[in-house]
C-alpha cells in the first residue's frame, strides 16, 4: 500500500497521480504535491544527513528556508544537487536522490563522525590544522575539500538554456499570500501597473496551508478569488514561481523565474529559468514568517519540524508526517496544529507548553510548563522526554510539531545595509524604519501577525502608495478571520541542553554557540564565522535569530544589545546559470561579421577573433598544412603580384563642419590645417598624459569633411574620445562626428599589380594613374558599373596599395569582383597574419607598439609633434621623464643565426650584463618569420636604439629558455625609402 | 546598376523573413538612411528644413515619424532620415541641397541592419531583449538601447510593429537573440 500517510482534502489533484523515485525506490504522488510532501505521504521521514555529523533528517519545514531535506535532484548533465524537497514541485518520472551519505541514506558510514561529537566543535578546523604548517597544502586541505560539500555536481555542461529580461512596472508586490494579494487588488483596481511575485506555484501563501475561514470562506477559496479577479485585471501581472532573489539600488529588484524546474525538461525554446531585473516605481514587500524552532536535547531527528510546516503539509497536501503526533511550543499559533491535525484524524498525543498558561482543549491533552528534554529513535521519531512540573515523563509519537516563534521576513529589507529593530512583544526583529527608498513593508513581515491586520495593513500600504501615484484607489473590506490570537512567551532553548541544534543544516549546537561565546566570539559576526551558524544553502533562515537568543542569553544580555542580524542576496539559493543567462558557449558575446565573411568561409578561411569582430587569419589552400605555409604564400603573392585584404574592421569615423580640419589639427600631434582635398594623412593621436593613444589616417573629402581612420581595436575608443574633445574641450568648434566603420566596405589591394587589378574594377572615367592618384590621394569614384566607392592611395604593407570602399550591401560581391579580377596577375586575397608580418617588415607600428607606454619619440615619430601648434598631449609628451638621452627607440632585430627565432616578448641586454630587471635595454614587441628576407625578423623598443644600429645585444626569454645574439638593424626592413609604395 | 549583387545583412539575395512563435521577423533593405546633425547654432534651422521634407513636425526627443520620407530623434540636434532605398540610393545627395550647409549629413543605409518584428504583445518580447520601458515606447516613439550587447534603435512603427535597427556586422547576433527571444516568451 502507498500513501499510508495521506489524508483527506488538500490542495492537491487525485486524479492526476505522478509516479516518482527517491533513491531507487519508485513511488507515486499527486499534482500539487512537492517531493517532500509526496514522501512523507508514503511514509519516508529520512530523507537526508547532516552536513558534519551526518545525522540523519527529514523535513524540517515545508518551504524554502528548508535545512535539512535537501536532495539531488535530476540525473546525469541536468542533476542538480542541493535541492529543497520542500520547494520541488512534483512531476511525473521525478528522480531524486539523496545526498551526502554513503553507502546509503539507512546506512551511512560517516555517521561515525557523530560518535566524535566532542571533538568536532565550534572552530575545529581552526584549532586541528594548525600543525605543522606545511601538512596543509599536501594533507589536511585535500582531505578537508573532500569531506566538505553537500551533493555533486554533474560536471557536465548545463544543457539547458537561462533567460534574462526587464520590467517596469509601478508597484513590485513581493509575495502573494494574504497581505499581497490585498495589495494588489487595491493597486490593480487603482490603476497601477503591478506585477505580484510569488515563490510558490500555488499563489497564496498561508492561506493555503491554515483551516481557517475568511468570511466563511476556505483560505484556499478565498485565495483563488482574489487571484481570479488579479488575472482578469489587465494592468496586474502575477508570476507564480518567481522569486525576488535582491532588493538594489534606486528601486531595482532581481527576481528568479523558475520557467520548468517543474517539467522534466524545459520546452522546446524555454528557458529553465529566466533572471527578471525589475524597476519599480515602489516596492512591497509581502514575504509573511518563517517559524522558528526551540533548542533541545536530539531536536533534529526526522519527523520532528515545525508546527506551522507540519499544519500546511495537512491542509495543502493532505500529509500526516505520523500517525501520533506531538507539539511542543511557547505560542498560541502550534495549537492550531494540534487542532487541525485532530480533525483530520491524526492522534494527538500532547501539546507541550512551556508556558505556565496555555489555551486547554477537550481534543487532546495539554501539558502546560512543560519542555521536552530529549527525543529518541535512529532514523526517526520513535519518542520524546517530557518534563513536566509532575516529573519526566516519556512519550511515544512519530513526529513533533516545534514552535518557538515566528520571524517576520524582513530579508528584503536588509539587501541594502537596513539593519532591523527587535519588537520584544513579538520577540521578533521587524524592519527598520530606515527603509529604502519606495520600499514598504506589510502584514506578517511587518509583524502584523493575524490574518485580519495583515489585510488591513496591506491595504493602507497599498493605498498610500497608489495615492503616492497620483491614483484614487479605493478600500478594500477586510474579512472576519478566526486566527485572533498571537500570544507569544519567548522561550529559546530547554535549560541544559548540549547537543540542541540550532542551525540543522550546518549542525551548529546550542553547545558550539556556548563554546564561541567561552572563546570571546561573542559578536554577531563572529558567530556566525566560527560555528558557521547560517552559512549553509538555507542562509539560517529558521536559525539566525535562535542562534543570537542563546548568545545573548548566554551573555546575559538583551538580544538587541547582543546585535542584530541582516541579510545579503539572493534571498534563497539561485543557480549560477541564470546569472549568466544566455552569455555562454558561442552565445557569449555578438560576433561582429565582416563584410566578406561568407565568402572568407567559403575559402576554408582561418578566422581569429579582433574585439567582437571575425577576421580571416589566413586563407589555406590545398597542400598546405601548416599555417605558416598560407601566410608566407599570401605574404610573398603580395609582395611580388597583388594581394587583397578586408579591412572593414578599421575604424572610420566621419568628421564635418567648418572647423573640421582646426578639430583634427588639434586631435592629431601632426599639422592637419592644411591637409589638401583629395589628401590623405597619416596621423599621430597622443592621450593627455603625451603617450600615443593610436594612429591612422584622415582622407579630406571636402574643405569640411574629413573621413578618420583609427586601429580595429581603438575604433571605439578614439571615437569617444574624439567625441568628448568635442563636447568637453572645444564645444565652440563647429564638428559634427559620427561612424561609418560598417557603411563602408573596405579592401585593401596591395603589390605591384595592385593598380592593374584595380584598372579593372574602377570605371573608365577615372583615371587612377601614379599622377592623376599619386600617393596619399583619395576620392569619390565609381567601380563596376556605377557603384559609387571610395578609393584611397594609402599602405600598410608597404606596397604600391589603394584601399577601395563601397557599400557594404555590395561587399560580398566587390571582394569576389577582386580576387576574380587578381586571378590574372596570380594574386591572393591574404588574412591578418600576413598584413602582420608585411606590416612588421615595413617597421609599421600597430597596437604592440602603441601599448600604452610608448611615445612618439620612442616610435621614432618625434619629430611629428608639431611645436608649431597645441595639440592633446603635445605639451606633456616633452616632460623630462620621456625625452630622456637614453629613450627607448623602435629598431628592428634581425637574429645572428637565420634558424634563430626573435619572440616578442623578450629583453634586450647588453652583452656581458646580468639578465635582470636593472639591466634591461628595453624589449621585443612584434616578431615573425619573414619570408621575404628568409629569416626570422622582429621590432621593438631599445634605449637609444637609433643610435646602435649594427650593434650586437643578447635577447633573452628566461621564461621560454632562449637567450642569442641579434643584431640591432633599421626597423624598416623591406623597402625603406618607400619606392614601393609610391610607385 | 553596377553589376555587382547585394546582400542583406543576413547574407541574403533577397530581405529574410521568418516566423517564430508569434512574431514575424523581417529584414528591412528598402530603406536608405542618413544621419542629419545641425551645424553650430543651425538646430532651428534644420529642424525646420525637417519639417518641411517630412511634412510634419521634426520629432521631439525620443520621437519617430512616419511617411514616405522618415524620421527619429537620436541626440540633441540630431536626427536620422530615411527615404526608399531605390529612389535615395545616394540620400545623402538627395538631401544635402535642401539642408544648405546647414547640417552635416552621413550615409548610414548600409551601416545598420533593420528587422521589421510584427505580433501580438511586443512589449513582451521586448522585455526579454532589452532595458526599455515599453510602456513609454508607443507608436509614433523611438529610442536607443542595447541588445545583447548590440547598441540599437528601437522604433514603434505601430502598436504590433516594432522596427529594431543595429550595426550591421552583428546581424546575426541581432537575429538570433530576437528568434530565441521570441521563442522564449510565454503568453
Amino acid at each position: 500500500m502507498t500513501q499510508t500517510r495521506r489524508l483527506t482534502g488538500g490542495l492537491i489533484d487525485r486524479q492526476r497521480p505522478l509516479n516518482f523515485e527517491f533513491d531507487g525506490r519508485k513511488y507515486t504522488g499527486y499534482q500539487g504535491d512537492t517531493l517532500a510532501s509526496a514522501l512523507l505521504a508514503n511514509g519516508v521521514q529520512l530523507m537526508g544527513r547532516s552536513f558534519k555529523y551526518h545525522r540523519p533528517r527529514g523535513p524540517f519545514s515545508s518551504g524554502s528556508e528548508e535545512p535539512n531535506a535537501i536532495v539531488e535532484l535530476r540525473e546525469g548533465a541536468r542533476k542538480e544537487p542541493n535541492t529543497r524537497a520542500t520547494t520541488i514541485e512534483l512531476y511525473d518520472e521525478l528522480i531524486a536522490t539523496s545526498q551526502n551519505r554513503w553507502p546509503s541514506l539507512g546506512f551511512d558510514m560517516m555517521a561515525v563522525n557523530d560518535l566524535f561529537s566532542n571533538f568536532l566543535t565550534a572552530g575545529f578546523y581552526y584549532k586541528t590544522f594548525m600543525w605543522p604548517a606545511a601538512f596543509w597544502e599536501k594533507l589536511y586541505e585535500p582531505i578537508i575539500r573532500r569531506a566538505a560539500g553537500l551533493g555533486k555536481a554533474s560536471l557536465e555542461p548545463d544543457p539547458d538554456c537561462y533567460d534574462k529580461g526587464f520590467l517596469h512596472c509601478d508597484l513590485l508586490i513581493i509575495g502573494g499570500g494574504p497581505a499581497g494579494l490585498a495589495a494588489a487588488l487595491v493597486a490593480g483596481r487603482a490603476g497601477l501597473d503591478v506585477i505580484l511575485a510569488d515563490e510558490d506555484f500555488l499563489i497564496g501563501g498561508r492561506l493555503n496551508q491554515e483551516s481557517y475561514s475568511l468570511d466563511d470562506q476556505a483560505g484556499s477559496v478565498f485565495a483563488a478569488l482574489r487571484y481570479e479577479e488579479l488575472t482578469s485585471l489587465p494592468n496586474v501581472r502575477i508570476m507564480t514561481r518567481t522569486t525576488v532573489i535582491g532588493a538594489f539600488d534606486h528601486g531595482i529588484y532581481g527576481m528568479v523565474e523558475r520557467v520548468a524546474d517543474h517539467m522534466k525538461v524545459p520546452a522546446d525554446g524555454q528557458p529553465r529559468q529566466r533572471l527578471w531585473r525589475v524597476y519599480s516605481q515602489s516596492a512591497l514587500l509581502c514575504a509573511g514568517a518563517t517559524e522558528r524552532s526551540i533548542a533541545f536535547e536530539n531536536n533534529d531527528r526526522p519527523g520532528i519540524m515545525l508546527a506551522g510546516a507540519m499544519r500546511a503539509f495537512a491542509n495543502r497536501w493532505a500529509t500526516a508526517v505520523g500517525d501520533r503526533i506531538a507539539i511542543f511550543a511557547n505560542n498560541d499559533d502550534a495549537h492550531r496544529t494540534a487542532h487541525d491535525l485532530h480533525q483530520l484524524g491524526v492522534e494527538i498525543a500532547a501539546v507541550i507548553d512551556s508556558r505556565p498558561e496555555a489555551p486547554a482543549n477537550d481534543s487532546f491533552e495539554v501539558l502546560m510548563a512543560s519542555e521536552v528534554v530529549n527525543t529518541h529513535g535512529r532514523l526517526g521519531l520513535n519518542s520524546i522526554d517530557v518534563k513536566t512540573p509532575q516529573g519526566l515523563r516519556q512519550i511515544q509519537v512519530s513526529g513533533l510539531g516545534v514552535s518557538g516563534g515566528w520571524n517576520p521576513n524582513i530579508h528584503l529589507t536588509c539587501h541594502q545595509r537596513g539593519r532591523p529593530k527587535w519588537d520584544a512583544g513579538l520577540s521578533a526583529f521587524v524592519p527598520s524604519v530606515d527603509l529604502p527608498k519606495a520600499l514598504f513593508v506589510a502584514g506578517a513581515a511587518n509583524g502584523q501577525m493575524t490574518t485580519a491586520a495583515a489585510i488591513q495593513d496591506a491595504v493602507t500600504t497599498a493605498m498610500k502608495i497608489a495615492t503616492d501615484c497620483g491614483r484614487k484607489p479605493t478600500s478594500l473590506a477586510i474579512p472576519k478571520t478566526s486566527d485572533e490570537s498571537a500570544s507569544i512567551t519567548p522561550f529559546w532553548y530547554v535549560t541544559g541542553t548540549e547537543r540542541g541544534w540550532v542551525d540543522q543544516q550546518n549542525d551548529v549546537t546550542v553547545k558550539d554557540i556556548k563554546l564561541a561565546h567561552q572563546e570571546n566570539f561573542r559578536s554577531v559576526e563572529h558567530l556566525k564565522r566560527y560555528t558557521t551558524l547560517g552559512m549553509a544553502t538555507d542562509q539560517g533562515k529558521t536559525s539566525n535569530v535562535l542562534g543570537l537568543a542563546i548568545m545573548a542569553h548566554t551573555a546575559g544580555q538583551s538580544i538587541p544589545d547582543t546585535g542584530t542580524t541582516i541579510y545579503r542576496p539572493p534571498y534563497s539559493p539561485t543557480a549560477i546559470g541564470v546569472f549568466a543567462g544566455r552569455s555562454r558557449d558561442m552565445d557569449f558575446r555578438p560576433i561582429r561579421k565582416t563584410p566578406s565573411h561568407k565568402w572568407a568561409e567559403e575559402q576554408g578561411a582561418v578566422f581569429v577573433e579582433v574585439g567582437m569582430w571575425y577576421r580571416a587569419q589566413w586563407f589555406p589552400q590545398d597542400g598546405e598544412t601548416h599555417w605558416r605555409q598560407s601566410v608566407d604564400r599570401e605574404v610573398a603573392t603580395t609582395r611580388s603580384s597583388v594581394g587583397v585584404c578586408d579591412v572593414t574592421t578599421l575604424g572610420k569615423i566621419d568628421v564635418q563642419g567648418s572647423d573640421a580640419a582646426a578639430f583634427l589639427n588639434k586631435i592629431y600631434c601632426n599639422g592637419f590645417a592644411k591637409v589638401d582635398v583629395g589628401k590623405t594623412r597619416y596621423g599621430l593621436m597622443l592621450r593627455e598624459d603625451g603617450i600615443a593613444m593610436d594612429d591612422g589616417t584622415a582622407a579630406r573629402l571636402a574643405e569640411d569633411h574629413f573621413v578618420v581612420t583609427t586601429t580595429t581595436a581603438n575604433a571605439v575608443g578614439v571615437y569617444r574620445h574624439m567625441e568628448f574633445a568635442r563636447q568637453v574641450l572645444w564645444p565652440d568648434l563647429d564638428v559634427q562626428l559620427i561612424s561609418t566603420t560598417e557603411s563602408w566596405a573596405q579592401y585593401a589591394v596591395a603589390g605591384p599589380h595592385a593598380r592593374n587589378l584595380l584598372r579593372k574594377i574602377v570605371d573608365a572615367e577615372f583615371d587612377i594613374s601614379n599622377e592623376a592618384f599619386p600617393f596619399m590621394a583619395c576620392g569619390a569614384i565609381t567601380v563596376c558599373g556605377g557603384l559609387r566607392a571610395r578609393l584611397f592611395r594609402i599602405s600598410f604593407s608597404g606596397e604600391l596599395a589603394y584601399e577601395i570602399a563601397v557599400p557594404t550591401r555590395y561587399g560580398d560581391a566587390m571582394m569576389r569582383a577582386l580576387v576574380e579580377a587578381g586571378e590574372e596577375f596570380g594574386g591572393c586575397a591574404y588574412g591578418t597574419e600576413a598584413l602582420g608580418v608585411m606590416r612588421i617588415e615595413k617597421g609599421h607600428a600597430t597596437s604592440n607598439e602603441l601599448n600604452g607606454t610608448t611615445t612618439a619619440l620612442n616610435l621614432g615619430m618625434g619629430r611629428m609633434v608639431s611645436t608649431r601648434k597645441d595639440s592633446i598631449g603635445a605639451v606633456l609628451s616633452r616632460r623630462d621623464g620621456l625625452v630622456a638621452d637614453d629613450a627607448l627607440k623602435l629598431v628592428g632585430f634581425k637574429p645572428r643565426r637565420d634558424s634563430d627565432s626573435v619572440p616578442a616578448g623578450s629583453h634586450l641586454m647588453t652583452k656581458g650584463s646580468p639578465v635582470d630587471a636593472a639591466h634591461d635595454q628595453g624589449y621585443v614587441t612584434s616578431a615573425c618569420y619573414s619570408p621575404t628576407l628568409g629569416h626570422h625578423i622582429a621590432i621593438g623598443f631599445l634605449k637609444s636604439g637609433d643610435q646602435r644600429l649594427g650593434e650586437i645585444i643578447r635577447l633573452v626569454s628566461p621564461l621560454t629558455n632562449i637567450e642569442h645574439d641579434v643584431e640591432v638593424v633599421s626597423a624598416h626592413f623591406v623597402d625603406p625609402e618607400g619606392d614601393k609604395l609610391r610607385a | 546598376m553596377p553589376n555587382l549583387t547585394a546582400l542583406s545583412p543576413l547574407g541574403f539575395t533577397a530581405p529574410h523573413k521568418v516566423v517564430v512563435s508569434a512574431y514575424t521577423i523581417s529584414e528591412v533593405t528598402d530603406r536608405a538612411m542618413a544621419s542629419i546633425t545641425a551645424r553650430k547654432g543651425s538646430a532651428s534651422a534644420v529642424k525646420t528644413i525637417l519639417t518641411k521634407i517630412l511634412n510634419q513636425s521634426a520629432p521631439e526627443v525620443g520621437g519617430y515619424c512616419a511617411g514616405e520620407v522618415e524620421a527619429f530623434w537620436t541626440g540633441q540636434g540630431q536626427w536620422m532620415l530615411t527615404a526608399p532605398f531605390d529612389d535615395h540610393e545616394d540620400i545623402v545627395a538627395s538631401f544635402v541641397g535642401i539642408f544648405k550647409g546647414k547640417a552635416s549629413l552621413t550615409e548610414q543605409t548600409d551601416g545598420w541592419c533593420r528587422f521589421a518584428i510584427a505580433g501580438q504583445d511586443i512589449d513582451r518580447l521586448c522585455s526579454l531583449l532589452c532595458n526599455i520601458d515599453m510602456r513609454t515606447l508607443m507608436a509614433g516613439k523611438a529610442n536607443r538601447t542595447s541588445i545583447e550587447h548590440i547598441g540599437c534603435f528601437l522604433v514603434r512603427i505601430a502598436d504590433e510593429c516594432l522596427h529594431i535597427i543595429a550595426p550591421r556586422s552583428s546581424a546575426g547576433s541581432l537575429y538570433h537573440a530576437i528568434s530565441a527571444a521570441a521563442k522564449s516568451v510565454r503568453f
